[in-house]
């Protein structure tokens, strides 16, 4: 299996304050893979020097063989939704996702239209292109941000709470998106979520981070099996995750 | 990449609400000294012509920086950081298109000033208020772009205050006395410094880390 994604003895201090201890997971090409904790565990730190924002204190990190840090090539390949969605309020929405085709190197400006049209027919705000983003509710917005993290068949997709604002028919139809890149395009998908539901119907490996260390990992059948006595149908991953997290 | 952006920031700049109230906070200021020297205007033309250009020009980039600071706290700036642009290209298109907005909106104010008090539009003041003050004007906002990007939200209103008032107060001593010599030995003193300020904020921006500007988002 190919590895997109490899974390070794990860570990980061801020002033002395350590927030990452001996980090190490693989993600897989085409994986779905969850990372999950409570406020404060160091998913963001972990999502920020995957992304080449921050260096690491100690430890390696390996985004499609390479290092993130300050890779620029790098980030062509990878899209991400931040938790803010960074958008430009008083651009449209057309123009948005046209600024951001453009940086991601979409330079076929037939090219780049056809696709802004289909991600946002699929996604439902075809009919609102030409409204400007301020205008758009927190849903919108955020639909708006998953649609930019994909515009440009990105390798590595990094979400964090990708299904956060959204209305049920929407989650539905992210979490079938999420699937979808993922089985049919072999998109990797790294997924940062409070919403264990969610992350218990897309993802197929998950890590659950406490105070900046690993306490648990594996797919959710794993995890279950793990920490549970009763019969994996019987229990939820929120189950799980409360008994980890404790 | 730097010039979609700086497009895409002028269309942003416009439409922002911003950009008015910076401008009516100048219209004012300007329509309040006229009105309060009426009587002086052939003093008011000679004293404040060199001096005034620079005052809109930092009054309105002034204004318009405010939305740096604002970005970071909505994740436009980690966005950005996130796509192929370097931070520096970042900063680049940030500053220059605040500026060509508060260099624009300069010239025509001070035009429309110069023939509102009747003050002769020689060729020098054109060539000053095209050449000079644009220089000057993407110095001074370079350098506190520089400072948006590198502090967090509370030191930015400290820093805010003092950049702001000593500027004020260089400008004013050094455009208080005016022969033509003078005034062109001061015009070329702003020159040379605002363009070693641009080159250095330009060197600190491209030999930077980038965590530090991404520590101070939380």
């Amino acid at each position: 299996m190919n590895t997109a994604i490899e974390v070794h003895n990860l570990m980061k201090e801020f002033n002395g304050y350590r927030v990452l201890d001996s980090i190490s997971f693989n993600v897989y090409r085409g994986e779905v893979f969850g990372y999950l904790g409570p406020n404060g565990a160091g998913k963001t730190t972990t999502l920020r020097i995957l992304l080449g924002l921050i260096k690491p204190t100690s430890g390696e990190v390996f985004v499609l063989g390479e290092n993130p840090l300050n890779n620029s090539k790098l980030r062509m390949k990878i899209g991400v939704l931040l938790e803010d969605h960074g958008l430009y309020n008083s651009l449209t929405v057309y123009e948005n996702l046209d600024l951001y085709a453009r940086l991601y190197g979409l330079s076929n400006s037939l090219e780049r239209r056809r696709r802004i049209i289909e991600l946002l027919e699929f996604i439902g705000l075809y009919e609102r292109r030409n409204d400007k983003v301020g205008f758009l509710s927190r849903g919108m917005k955020r639909k708006l941000a998953i649609v930019r993290a994909i515009l440009h068949h990105p390798e590595i997709v990094f979400m964090d709470e990708p299904t956060s604002n959204l209305d049920p028919k929407t989650r539905v139809l992210i979490r079938d998106l999420i699937l979808e890149l993922a089985h049919k395009e072999n998109t990797t998908m790294f997924i940062i979520s409070h919403d264990l539901n969610d992350i218990e119907k897309v993802c197929s490996s998950i890590v659950i981070l406490v105070n900046g260390r690993i306490v648990a990992r594996g797919s959710v059948d794993e995890l279950k099996r793990q920490f549970m006595s009763r019969e994996s149908s019987e229990v939820s991953l929120e189950d799980v995750y409360m008994k980890v997290v404790g | 990449m730097v010039s979609a952006i700086i497009k895409m920031e002028l269309k942003e700049i416009i439409r922002d609400k911003g950009f008015l109230t910076s401008l009516s906070s100048v219209v004012i200021f300007i329509g309040l000294l006229l009105f309060s020297s009426i009587k002086n205007l052939a003093v008011i033309a000679k004293v404040f012509t060199p001096y005034l250009p620079l005052v809109i020009g930092l009054t309105v980039g002034y204004g318009l920086s405010g939305r740096l600071v604002r970005e970071k706290a909505q994740g436009v700036i980690e966005s950005l950081l996130c796509t192929p642009l370097r931070i520096w290209e970042i900063w680049l298109a940030k500053t220059l298109s605040i500026s060509i907005i508060s260099s624009l909106t300069t010239i025509i104010i001070s035009l429309i000033i110069s023939l509102l008090i009747e003050a002769s539009i020689t060729n020098l003041y054109i060539l000053y208020l095209i050449v000079v003050v644009p220089i000057f004007i993407t110095s001074a906002l370079g350098l506190l772009c520089l400072i948006y990007f590198y502090l967090g939200m509370k030191q930015i209103q400290a820093v805010n205050y003092i950049v702001f008032f000593t500027l004020f107060i260089i400008l004013f001593m050094i455009l208080r006395t005016q022969s033509l010599v003078e005034l062109t030995l001061k015009t070329m003193f702003i020159i040379i410094a605002s363009s070693i300020i641009i080159l250095i904020s330009m060197y600190i921006v491209r030999y930077t880390n980038i965590e530090r500007v991404v520590t101070t988002f939380d």
